[in-house]
């Protein structure tokens, strides 16, 4: 069969990843989540904390880009293409993802995969939302919190989501006319979403 | 040409001699900062040898250095934005969007360029009054300025392209461009002020011309059809979520050389109020400070050469490495800065006698050497570390070290210190703020070193 590539970008809370690893074993390929940072940094030598610590995160908080000297006047003058930055980590990072996708199919979560992958011949790409009580209600179990405390964590990972996504790449974090497929898992449950999405793919390889 | 777009992972940074790759990093950076200040410094030579107004047309030159800093930070704004967005995208071999950006660059800076210059132009009287002019030194500093501004879409469209030039895997191309402007200055200044006799006037037009003659080969460089990058048709047309990613990430260097054109305003504004010749004051301060700079700038490309030594073995644990890069670069930068240091206090009157003939601005530079440089070997180290802790990502720090030196220390020591010992005062700010800062930056590396000690003593425990 040939070769493809599932992306699946999602809102925090809304069971991704879950549905990712389902979907991965239903299809028999592989499942790149966290799995991903440590192949990036076994190529580049550097550390998988280092991927982790840039690991879907805004780029630079609004103080920190003021005055930060990333983009300093030296970099106007000189330039600084050799600067190990968050930018450098993101470009190891989509190498690494694009090797992957030229050995193997696969389900790949996030990290604008979708954007990277554009152009690979076979991509499927798939947003995945939920309603809101329920995404606060699988992160409170999840991270062990008040439904208080999830509420922040999902409206801040959103936030830092779209803001990581829309730096990389040139689309719009969770905009449907991005994806192929956008869909809510709060409406199927888990596994019948897993169901559908199998169903979706396996159309759209024949 | 292009293969250079595709960096691939620098491995050899974890494994290849320290020192090795310090000299790689750093030497281009290094040439590329002297050369550009350099280029100012052989300005103000020039212009301080015009027969019989020379001390004078230096003081009015000094009292421009801020708007150059001001029309700077425009130009920074949305070179470095753009440079940095067409990087991203070159990273993903986005060809498309990378256009689009290298347009939207080119069409902004030539609006940013003509409304910097046209609304400075409108107040130019005013606004060099405003960063220190006086009614004898205002001519020259007019007359310099206006040429200025009326190339100043130039100037933006050069250092704009060089960037983008830079950023799209033309390193190379990019130094050249810097030195050969470098260099025709040097020609046409002695030429235009001199032969031609035009005074101030010629050695801002020969800023003006040898930009414009890059600019011209850097353009039939980026023409090139053969190029996956480069100018064509269509790509002009502004783009709103273009122009908002470049002028978001334009804010930094903006606000910096905003900061930077702040300072010189105080310390001039301070030398007028507080010296009894308040011209040549501002003049001592104009070639001192372009000394000091000369040495500052060498000491920052070797930064830049530092930064992604360190950024990649603290990104891959290698602390050791991390280690033995920053003892290295610090040792270097000491060298360099106290060669600044012995020259400053030794030789004062040497170079400021190759500036002017004026015997009482002569007399006014050495003081201001001396003075100014009394801690200066602690520079070296001072700027070295403020960039490591930004290497390590801990930008934070890094922030507040660069911003104590330039800034928090050194404006209020501009405003008070003069009120109890006059024009000293504002000589004296500078020394006292590199000691202090010198004296901060120790206490915080020292804490993060014993911070990584700790962390390294729970990660065994934990392993």
């Amino acid at each position: 069969m040939k070769r493809y590539i599932v992306s699946i970008g999602r809102q925090l809370g809304s069971g991704g990843k879950e549905i990712g690893e389902k979907l991965a074993k239903k299809l028999g390929i592989s499942f790149y989540d966290k799995k991903l940072l440590e192949e990036a940094a076994k190529e580049s030598g550097l550390d998988t904390a280092t991927f982790e610590g840039a690991d879907e995160k805004e780029s630079d908080s609004f103080f920190s880009n003021i005055f930060a000297l990333r983009h300093s006047v030296t970099s106007y003058f000189v330039g600084n293409e050799n600067c190990m930055d968050s930018d450098k980590l993101f470009q190891i990072q989509s190498e690494t993802i694009r090797n992957i996708a030229d050995r193997e199919s696969c389900i790949i979560i996030g990290r604008c995969s979708e954007y990277v992958l554009r152009e690979h011949p076979n991509l499927i790409s798939i947003f995945i939302t939920a309603d809101k009580e329920e995404r606060i209600a699988r992160i409170a179990m999840k991270e062990k919190v008040d439904s208080e405390k999830a509420k922040e964590m999902i409206e801040r990972g959103d936030k830092e989501r779209k803001s990581y996504h829309d730096y990389y790449s040139t689309t719009e974090w969770g905009m449907a006319h991005n994806y192929d497929l956008c869909i809510n898992s709060s409406l199927l449950g888990i596994d019948n979403t897993v169901e559908f999405l199998f169903e979706y793919i396996t159309h759209r390889l024949q | 040409m292009n293969s250079n777009i595709e960096r691939k992972v620098p491995t050899e940074l974890g494994t290849e001699n320290v020192g090795k790759l310090i000299m790689q990093y750093a030497i281009p950076a290094i040439i590329a900062q002297t050369a550009s200040s350099l280029y100012h410094m052989i300005d103000s030579i020039f212009i301080g040898h015009i027969p019989e107004v020379g001390a004078l047309a230096i003081s009015g030159l000094a009292t421009t250095f801020p708007f150059m800093n001001l029309s700077a930070a425009f130009g920074a704004m949305v070179g470095v934005g753009g440079a940095t967005q067409l990087s991203v995208r070159l990273g993903q071999r986005d060809y498309e969007s990378a256009k689009t950006i290298l347009g939207n660059l080119v069409t902004l800076n030539i609006i940013v360029g003509i409304l910097f210059a046209g609304i400075s132009l409108i107040f130019l009287d005013e606004v060099l009054i405003f960063f220190g002019a006086s009614e004898s030194t205002l001519p020259y500093a007019r007359a310099f300025m206006e040429i200025i501004l009326y190339g100043n879409i130039i100037t933006h469209l050069y250092l704009g392209i060089n960037a983008a030039l830079r950023a799209s895997g033309h390193p190379k191309q990019s130094m050249y461009a810097t030195i050969l402007t470098v260099c025709m200055n040097i020609i046409l200044a002695p030429i235009f002020i001199y032969v031609l006799d035009w005074g101030i006037r010629g050695a801002a037009f020969a800023t003006i011309l040898s930009q414009c003659i890059t600019l011209a080969w850097q353009i039939k460089l980026l023409s090139n059809p053969e190029e996956l990058l480069h100018l064509q048709p269509g790509i002009y047309k502004l783009k709103g979520n273009i122009v908002k990613g470049i002028l978001a990430i334009g804010m930094s260097p903006f606000f910096i050389n905003v900061a930077a054109c702040l300072v010189v305003i105080i310390i001039n504004k301070g030398l007028r109020t507080y010296s009894s010749d308040g011209d040549i004051a501002i003049a001592a301060y104009g070639i001192s400070n372009r000394i000091q700079f000369i040495f500052v700038m060498v000491v920052l490309g070797l930064t830049q050469g530092m930064q992604p030594i360190v950024g990649y073995n603290y990104g891959a644990k290698r602390h050791s490495r991390v280690k033995e890069t920053l003892k290295l670069t610090i040792f270097w930068a000491t060298i360099i800065t106290t060669l600044g240091f012995v020259i400053s206090e030794f030789i004062p009157g040497i170079v400021a006698r190759a500036f002017t003939t004026e015997e009482s601005l002569i007399e006014h530079s050495i003081k201001a050497m001396r003075i100014m440089s009394i801690f200066m070997p602690l520079i070296g180290f001072q700027l070295v570390t403020t960039n490591f802790f930004q290497s390590v990502g801990k930008v934070k720090k890094s922030i507040f070290l660069s911003l104590t030196r330039q800034m928090l220390l050194l404006i209020p020591l501009l405003v008070i210190l003069p009120l109890f010992i006059g024009e000293d005062g504002v000589w004296y700010s500078m020394p006292i703020s590199d000691v202090i800062a010198a004296l901060l930056t120790v206490i915080l590396l020292v804490q993060q070193f014993k911070e990584w000690k700790k962390e390294n003593i729970e990660e065994q425990v934990k392993g």
